[in-house]
């Protein structure tokens, strides 16, 4: 593994977690989004999956 | 990789993060999404999506371009958000495409640029614009991208 990968693992596993905003607004259901997610769904609706991105738990 | 990012927020149910830019324009509030959803196959991805809070209108667009002079600390933030959601959530796989041809190139370039790094913690796909999915290659341009933590 390169000095570079190796530091990006290092990184990624020394990553604090981000400090939770009990007060942030929830835009779950802004339109913004739900466009965001309409799009993507569009994309997607007739993809096949690759076997490794399948079954990851 | 020790890139510049900003310091960003996160919701109770991590969801949603939340961070500001600084720049000639001013402070501007960024708000990043993973919002879940299905594919025809009944696959579970996670879609990403970012804009800008629009204080004037006081709604979320991401056809503004702000001109914050940040771009790559941004984008380094937004990947730094990528880690820390699927640090918490390591099984799920990412959809993230640009609201415009240009800024999913950009989102490219960003990949290129670092692709090696990326590449040893990620899995990561290319979707064509006739939507066939294959692994990420350099040389092709792609309009959208589906990464997942690789879980060994």
């Amino acid at each position: 593994m390169s000095n570079s990968a190796m530091n990006i693992r290092k990184t990624a596993l020394q990553l604090k977690p981000a400090k939770v905003n009990r007060k942030m607004d929830d835009h779950s259901n802004d339109p913004f989004f739900t466009k965001k997610l309409d799009k993507a769904k569009k994309r997607l609706k007739k993809v096949t999956i690759p076997a490794i991105l399948k079954d990851r738990k | 990789m020790n890139l510049d990012r900003y310091l960003f927020e996160v919701s109770p149910d991590h969801f949603e993060y939340q961070f500001y830019s600084h720049g000639p324009k001013g402070r501007i509030k960024k708000i990043v999404r993973f919002d879940p959803f299905e594919t025809g196959d009944g696959q579970q991805l996670i879609n990403l999506a970012f804009g800008d809070w629009n204080e004037q209108t006081q709604a979320i667009d991401d056809e503004t371009i702000s001109n914050n002079g940040d771009t790559d600390k941004i984008l380094a933030t937004v990947a730094f958000i990528v880690l820390e959601f699927t640090n918490r959530f390591p099984e799920t796989v990412i959809y993230a495409e640009g609201s415009t041809v240009a800024r999913t190139r950009k989102y490219q370039m960003g990949i290129n640029k670092y692709f090696e790094d990326i590449s040893d913690l990620f899995h990561v796909f290319g979707v064509t614009e006739n939507s066939s999915i294959q692994p990420f290659t350099k040389s092709v341009n792609y309009a959208g991208f589906l990464v997942s933590r690789k879980l060994s």
